[in-house]
């Protein structure tokens, strides 16, 4: 699958990109801001969706690998966000053992989205599957509610 | 995207993660962290926050308060993107008070790279600086989490 490059964007572009991931422009400003960019037969629509992430591209680690168990857990949060004072959050450990180290991994402000949940999926991510990568690392890891993207 | 929900609440449901975490029966208590983004900024406000995080790893994350960095207890590895300038901008204030406090960290700058480059579903990615990021958070890790 395609993944274009930083490179073969504008900084300016990316910049105005940046800006409207952060809350700081609407998508509307964003393709009223791109259009300038928007050369060769592309449009401001179609710069948008090179840039916008791709979750098909996330998985390294395939959800039914045996080494590890993931789920969605539930977790008491009285003081947080949501109103019924409970958390969802993706819950991943190795398969076999019994204590472990803990890692919370703390998404970007896109919420818990393919990315963020194949980060958490020990026993690692980027095939760092050294003999006891696994069990040395933190293998359970936490984020906060999905949020959907755009 | 998040804008609609409160910051300091959301704050709050990571240092509720990571009490949660802490206490689970599989736990050694052993705690890290690591976030992505404003999720960075999150691991320095937690390792303000929560004086048990032992190890955190903010990717290109906003600098904590400077009055609140004497409270850090973890030791930190900072990741930055070479071009991110809403984020380097606070790095040496941050980093001036790091030393002043005598506060363990290590800190990396990817040449080439954009904010958000270890996510591989944008055309920020770089695969090499990400896989050596993700390398050097593991070993963190591992030195300091192990029990």
């Amino acid at each position: 699958m395609d993944r274009k490059k930083a490179s073969e964007f504008d900084p300016e572009l990316l910049g105005l990109f940046h800006k409207y991931v952060h809350g700081g422009i609407s998508r509307r400003e964003f393709l009223d801001g791109a259009a300038k960019f928007a050369v060769g037969g592309l449009t401001a629509t179609a710069l948008w969706d090179m840039l916008r992430p791709n979750y098909a591209l996330a998985q390294q680690v395939a959800k039914d690998d045996k080494r590890i168990k993931a789920e969605y857990t539930m977790y008491p949060s009285p003081k947080g966000n949501s109103s019924n004072g409970q958390m969802r959050g993706l819950l991943a450990r190795p398969s076999s053992g019994d204590k472990f180290p803990v890692v919370v991994v703390i998404h970007e402000n896109r919420g818990l989205n393919p990315y963020i949940e194949d980060v958490a999926r020990p026993p690692g991510r980027r095939r760092l599957h050294g003999p006891g990568a696994g069990r040395a690392l933190a293998s359970w890891r936490l984020s906060e509610r999905g949020q959907v993207w755009g | 995207m998040q804008k609609q929900l409160d910051d300091g609440k959301m704050q709050e449901d990571f240092v509720a993660a990571a009490e949660f975490l802490l206490k689970h029966p599989q736990s050694t208590g052993k705690l890290g962290a690591v976030g992505f983004c404003q999720g960075g900024g999150r691991v320095n406000r937690l390792a303000v926050r929560v004086p048990q995080l032992a190890a955190g790893v903010p990717f290109y994350g906003p600098a904590p308060a400077v009055e609140d960095v004497p409270k850090i207890k973890a030791a930190l590895l900072l990741n930055f993107a070479e071009t991110d300038p809403n984020i380097n901008g606070r790095w040496p204030g941050y980093e001036a008070a790091l030393k002043a406090n005598s506060i363990k960290y290590e800190a990396y700058v990817y040449p080439g790279t954009n904010h958000g480059f270890h996510n591989d579903t944008t055309p920020r990615f770089n695969e090499a600086a990400a896989k050596l990021a993700w390398q050097r958070t593991i070993d963190h890790f591992n030195k300091t989490l192990k029990s």
